[in-house]
């Protein structure tokens, strides 16, 4: 038996999974899922080649995220970003520019090194790999100092800030700009969004980070479940229209059935 | 609190100011050997507290109770030596089975709590409309929120192309978004104004100029 008041979350539930499960199977299936164009992902080798031009190294962060990748709400920010870093890195690798990554977040160290040397390896440049391209940072702080004295003692070309930022967004954000790099960045933290639009030169926001990784990496599984979300999302726009319009005339109906 | 009088007091407030004068130095001058001093200080010492707080949460957390006879507690123990093995190039491998245990469960129990808190109630007060008798102001803001609402759900349609009928919705979304994250701008550079008091007044505290 639901509990009441979770009956229509449940419902929800089981539409979403079959929604996810459905798009999926059609993406394994072949089916093509199209994705919106997104001008920061198009602008990831405008950047590499500015480094590569000024023979500087490039800059990439995932950000604060809670420093784990156990956070729900941060987590997959910082799974999306390794996979935008699997395609800036096989770019900078191709390009022959240096690429330095920090993070503070501890479990994702594994997942990265591996993006990193799987890069390399598919770039014929195993040899070139060196694990200190990584450098960790016990918490927020230490790690966004870390990432200011990188800016001004190595002067990268161009800086990628993609994943779950916090209050660090705005302090790298300026240090790059003081530095004059071309920025890139992407977060679905609401609250950095504004920062990163001002302080960068592209920004993604919100769910096109995912969309982006989604892009880059062509995966079925997560075109698929795009497209359920999206599919998803209608709905919920269709309930927002009705339920807009119909409490001009005061008709509680939908509130009174979404909230079962 | 009164101005320190012990001499660790002192001493701790004057070093903190003098660290704070150092990474101010960064954005006050430029990249310097006293904010890099700073920098690395900082790291360091940040790195010796979180060994501290880790060591002191496995024994709180997993050591005490398992010394109390609750030996089940061998298992997140257990787990948490397989993550050491990432050190080991032949069997980082193993390494990867907690990381799966811990995001795989932390999604679990992530999703619990997003269906209604994150959908359901935010749609309820989107049509929610404002009670009998409700102000001219109370009705703008009930029909900004609930077409910026949907226009800004439109924008995030990813896997359309923002062509035909979305092109004009979806560009009056972002619009909408903007606005919002502009007033998010203003409300932080308030916050971090405050913030920069606190700074300032502690720099007057220290010198004696301000009481503690």
């Amino acid at each position: 038996m639901i509990v009441a008041g979770r009956q229509t979350a449940f419902v929800f539930l089981i539409v979403t999974i079959a929604l996810f499960y459905i798009f999926l199977e059609m993406a394994r299936r072949g089916r093509k899922i199209p994705i919106r164009t997104f001008p920061a992902i198009a602008a990831i080798p405008e950047a590499i080649g500015r480094c590569a031009e000024m023979g500087k190294p490039l800059l990439y962060t995932s950000g604060y995220a809670m420093e784990t990748l156990s956070n729900p709400d941060q987590g997959p920010q910082t799974l999306a970003s390794i996979s935008i870093l699997s395609h800036v890195a096989r770019l900078a690798v191709r390009a022959g520019v240096k690429l330095y990554y920090f993070t503070c977040i501890k479990d994702s160290l594994p997942l990265v090194e591996e993006t990193l040397r799987t890069a390399y390896l598919e770039e014929g440049k195993p040899e070139e790999f060196d694990p200190l391209q990584i450098n960790y940072q016990a918490g927020q702080s230490p790690y966004l100092n870390a990432v200011m004295g990188f800016m001004q003692r190595e002067r990268p070309a161009s800086n990628i800030l993609m994943g779950g930022f916090y209050y660090e967004s705005v302090v790298m954000g300026e240090a790059g700009n003081t530095i004059g790099a071309m920025q890139i960045a992407g977060t679905a933290n609401t609250h950095q969004m504004p920062f990163l639009i001002a302080t960068c030169d592209y920004c993604l926001i919100a769910e096109e980070l995912y969309a982006a990784s989604a892009d880059i990496t062509k995966d079925p599984w997560i075109l698929g479940c795009l497209r359920g979300e999206d599919i998803m999302k209608l709905v919920i726009l269709v309930l927002l229209i009705v339920g807009f319009v119909i409490s001009f005339a005061r008709v509680p109906i939908l509130i009174d059935i979404l909230k079962r | 609190m009164g101005y320190p009088t012990t001499i660790d007091g002192i001493l701790g407030i004057w070093t903190a100011l003098a660290l704070m004068l150092f990474v101010y130095s960064y954005p006050l001058y430029k990249e310097n050997q006293l904010f890099r001093f700073a920098e690395h200080f900082f790291i360091g010492l940040s790195l010796a507290i979180a060994a501290i707080i880790a060591i002191q949460t496995t024994i709180r957390l997993a050591i005490t109770p398992l010394m109390a006879g609750k030996f089940y507690y061998i298992i997140p123990i257990l787990l948490g030596f397989m993550m050491y093995f990432i050190l080991h190039r032949d069997y980082r491998w193993i390494s990867r089975y907690p990381i799966a245990i811990l995001v795989g469960s932390s999604i679990g129990l992530g999703m619990r709590g997003t269906i209604i808190p994150n959908i359901l109630s935010q749609i309820i007060s989107t049509i929610t409309p404002p009670k009998a008798g409700a102000d001219a102001l109370s009705w703008f803001n009930f029909v900004y929120i609930g077409i910026g609402t949907i226009l800004a759900v439109m924008y995030f349609l990813l896997t359309f192309e923002h062509k035909g009928p979305l092109l004009y919705p979806t560009r009056l979304g972002r619009w909408i978004i903007m606005i919002g994250l502009g007033a998010y701008y203003g409300n932080t550079v308030l916050f971090r104004m405050a913030m920069l008091s606190g700074r300032a007044q502690f720099l007057l505290q220290v010198l004696g100029l301000v009481p503690f």
